[in-house]
């Protein structure tokens, strides 16, 4: 469920408006040797591990402005707490879209999702939010602003900070601004989903499409105990998708209850799709293995699960609020299984901290990224939200 | 630099006794990369067998503190694997072994040292390829690609090597093996994949990566557009892309090239035009006629003379013929030349090839400019003899203003080639003081001694903390 910022509990909230401000308010704290939780819509807050209540809660939503849209240039720049939503419609102006497909975008911040790092379906397609981001503005622990990146689409002058940026949770500063790297928008699309009374004859439908060479933009698992669906699409030229959905609808034939969705529907339709897990409370694993591994997964978890089957990603809900010991031996056993076929798995929402959350890194790594977070904010400031 | 026999020794010991080179003749062949004015000895060549004697040999360099740092095919057109502080320079050239390629899965595991197009064969007989091809795709290793995050003439599209790259095993300065990612998506914790792509061997070596394998699409069509300027195929580029097109590659050749081509291959370019414009698209068979006509289109009423369409395989390869062979065209008409990677939006490009046509004026010294316009990154080569110092000097300065015009105009001072040698000077005038800081801290947390291609990419003096930002405001 999306967290209300409103019913954060923190000493003092403040709604900066510009990096500048943010800055302020981050050498304020600083001072104080307190904590600080930026906040877009609340929507992934949860991801990165357990919250405190800190000092200062810094919400995002003053800085919801359109910095430029270059649409020759396949360029926007926007300010981290405008929604996507709102992102999506000016982009929608000039025929351009940025491809995330993310639950509830009236109020999913473009902020959000880079601190989280999550991609939607199409990452299949189209990317990841790392692979979109040209540029950032983060302000820093100590309230000094860094503007990793540039704004032009290829650019390796000095080292790739942004990457470090999208997906950290937030510990390594406060995105304040973002330039991405926008698309124009498919001509047509279409998508349908199908049934499957088993874990097999699913993955093996969602292989299918995959394989078949109708170049999908996302192929989706999920289901629990003996109902499972898979969703695919295709998008781009009109003719094209014309011609790929009656192939798609005879890859899916296999299925029961096959559906379809067509045109600008298609986005509804995902961000809807999207909201498992999310929608639900507590402990969210996610499990990383090779695409053709999938079958192997989904035969061996209990319990809700939604996958990118196309990506091999497979995030399952255990549908209890387990205590961080549970969840902890949950993971371990996810991990056990994904290591055996390739891959790993981790805690993307839940009670774990450090190594418990994350059982696949090694020691070596784990102390580079600490080491990291802590060369950039060494009182823990950022940090101290999320132990 | 002294080197002990004990290391020369242990080294041996490694790598076996043909595995380490120390004589005049060796150092000299290894003294530069392809920025080849760029000069600088190593002290030794190691040339390890497999990738597990990686961490041995940095091991030992380190325990002894001499600096190292790898070289694959020696391709980098930034001197990033010139070793002009001297230390041993790491060859990784006979890491060339695929270890696995999977194509149900989409990735492929290579050695450090298998050359980029090596891994597009083997991938081709499954219907998928390495989607980053660098100009010198049929030399360059996948180790360097890493390093130099480099990209292609198809990177508008598919994007440059981080978008293509899941894991990497990697040797940190200190010899301790780590791997960054794997086989698998979303890998836990911080992108430190991300960080190390484009990092040019200064935060450690990259001895094993994983590949995604890309399936190309199974349509193209290649046209080929003849305007009588720059400035008209620049405005075609944004035209195309303005009209929600995105092709495979967008590649411009200013008529120097082309002429250059010309005299040397007869490719039958024409040769009166200003400027000439491939493109490519590519996507399902099912409308792209529609698309490329809508291309061809668009670039008549920008100007466009002469349209050539490719109907063949073979009719496409020869409107490629020319661009792939501009640089070595431009060899024939130059003693040297030193080419640029700058970047800048591309509805700058009309503006960036004025400005290069100024300084070419103003410093005295020829510049022909290739360029993959659809991603605004611009190729010039500053043409020059290499006999007369007076000629460098020229060169050197228009290389500069080329490099600051860039970034006056938005952009950046390499799009795919990397820092190395020429250009970590200029990156104070890209970032602000916290970006150049928060580099040094990566830098000294991964290489706390300072081993690893010292002096590359990390600016380490001419900037002062606390420097005001000059992009602030």
């Amino acid at each position: 469920m999306p967290v209300d910022p409103a019913a954060i509990r923190s000493a003092r909230v403040a709604t900066p408006a510009s990096a500048a401000e943010v800055a302020e308010e981050l050498r304020a704290v600083a001072a104080t040797g307190g904590t600080v939780l930026a906040c877009g819509g609340g929507c992934f807050l949860d991801c990165g591990g357990p919250r405190h209540a800190p000092e200062l809660l810094l919400r995002t939503s003053g800085m919801a402005r359109l910095v430029f849209h270059e649409p020759h240039e396949l360029v926007v720049r926007v300010q981290a707490g405008m929604t996507l939503a709102a992102l999506q419609s000016v982009l929608a102006t000039a025929g351009q879209e940025i491809p995330w497909d993310h639950p509830w975008p009236e109020r999913q911040t473009v902020g959000g999702i880079l601190a989280s790092g999550l991609a939607g379906p199409r990452r299949f397609s189209k990317g990841m939010p790392r692979d979109h981001v040209l540029g950032l503005e983060a302000v820093l622990a100590d309230g000094s602003v860094a503007r990793p990146g540039g704004r032009v689409v290829k650019n390796v002058a000095g080292y790739d900070l942004t990457r470090l940026f999208v997906g950290s949770a937030g510990r390594l500063g406060v995105i304040t601004e973002a330039t991405l790297k926008v698309m124009p928008l498919p001509e047509d699309s279409f998508a349908a989903t199908a049934s499957f009374g088993t874990p097999e004859a699913a993955a093996a439908a969602a292989a299918a499409v995959t394989a078949a060479g109708l170049f999908p933009a996302f192929v989706e698992l999920r289901g629990k105990w003996g109902e499972y669906t898979v969703a695919a699409g295709i998008e781009g030229f009109r003719e094209s998708v014309a011609a790929g959905r009656d192939r798609l609808l005879g890859v899916l034939r296999g299925g029961g209850q096959v559906s379809e969705v067509r045109g600008a529907s298609v986005r509804v339709f995902l961000s809807d799709w999207t909201r498992f897990p999310w929608e639900r409370a507590g402990f969210v694993a996610r499990i990383s293995v090779p695409r053709s591994r999938l079958g192997a997964v989904l035969a061996a978890v209990e319990g809700p699960l939604a996958a990118n089957a196309a990506s091999g990603v497979i995030r399952v809900a255990p549908g209890r609020n387990l205590a961080p010991p549970e969840a902890a031996d949950f993971l371990r056993r996810m991990h056990a299984l994904a290591a055996g076929l390739g891959g790993w798995a981790a805690q993307e929402r839940g009670p774990l901290q450090g190594a418990a959350a994350e059982p696949g890194l090694s020691a070596r790594v784990r102390a580079l990224a600490e080491g990291l977070r802590s060369a950039i904010d060494p009182a823990g400031c950022l940090s101290a939200g999320r132990p | 630099m002294s080197v002990s026999d004990s290391l020369l020794q242990t080294l041996r010991g490694i790598t076996g006794p043909d595995g380490v080179l120390t004589s005049a003749e060796a150092r000299l062949a290894y003294e530069s990369d392809a920025l080849s004015f760029a000069k600088g000895s190593p002290d030794l060549i190691v040339i390890p067998r497999a990738a597990s004697e990686v961490a041995p040999v940095v091991r030992a360099l380190a325990a002894a503190g001499v600096p190292f740092l790898p070289r694959g095919a020696g391709t980098g057109l930034a001197g990033g694997a010139c070793a002009d502080r001297g230390g041993a320079l790491i060859v990784l050239s006979r890491l060339r072994r695929i270890l696995e390629l999977e194509p149900a899965d989409g990735y492929a595991v290579v050695e450090a040292g298998v050359v980029n197009l090596q891994l597009t064969r083997a991938a081709e007989p499954h219907g998928l390829l390495f989607a980053p091809d660098p100009g010198s795709q049929q030399a360059c290793t996948i180790g360097g690609n890493v390093a130099n995050n480099s990209g292609g003439p198809h990177t508008l599209k598919s994007g440059v090597t981080t978008n293509h790259v899941l894991g990497l095993e990697v040797v940190l300065p200190d010899g301790e093996c780590v791997s960054f990612g794997g086989k698998a998506e979303d890998a836990p914790g911080l992108d430190l994949r991300g960080l190390f792509v484009g990092s040019e061997g200064t935060l450690g070596i990259v001895t094993t990566v994983t590949v995604r394998l890309t399936r190309p699409w199974p349509a193209w069509k290649t046209l080929l557009a003849a305007f009588p300027d720059f400035g008209s195929a620049s405005r075609a580029v944004s035209a195309v892309i303005g009209a929600g097109i995105v092709p495979a590659a967008l590649e411009m050749m200013d008529r120097l090239i082309v002429r250059a081509v010309e005299d040397a291959f007869h490719v039958g370019l024409p040769v009166d035009a200003g400027a000439i414009l491939i493109v490519e698209v590519d996507g399902p068979r099912e409308g792209l006629d529609r698309v490329a006509g809508e291309v061809e289109r668009l670039c008549r009423t920008e100007g466009a003379g002469e349209v050539r369409v490719a109907r063949t395989e073979a009719e496409r390869a020869a409107l490629w013929s020319g661009r792939k062979r501009a640089a070595a065209a431009v060899g024939r008409i130059s003693p040297f030349y030193c080419m640029q990677d700058i970047v800048v939006p591309r509805s700058r490009l009309p503006e960036m090839a004025a400005a290069i046509g100024e300084i070419e004026r103003e410093s005295g010294v020829a510049i022909a400019n290739l360029a993959h316009a659809g991603d605004g990154n611009m190729h010039p080569l500053v043409l020059f003899d290499d006999a007369d110092p007076g000629q460098v000097a020229r060169m050197q300065s228009a290389v500069v203003g080329i490099m600051r015009r860039a970034i006056a105009l938005g952009g950046t001072v390499t799009g795919e080639h990397g820092i190395g040698l020429q250009k970590t000077a200029l990156l104070p005038e890209m970032f602000g003081a916290a970006d150049l800081d928060l580099m040094v801290r990566v830098k000294e947390l991964f290489d706390p001694k300072g081993l690893a291609n010292p002096g590359k990419v990390v600016p380490t003096g001419g900037w002062k903390p606390g420097a005001e930002d000059p992009r602030a405001g």
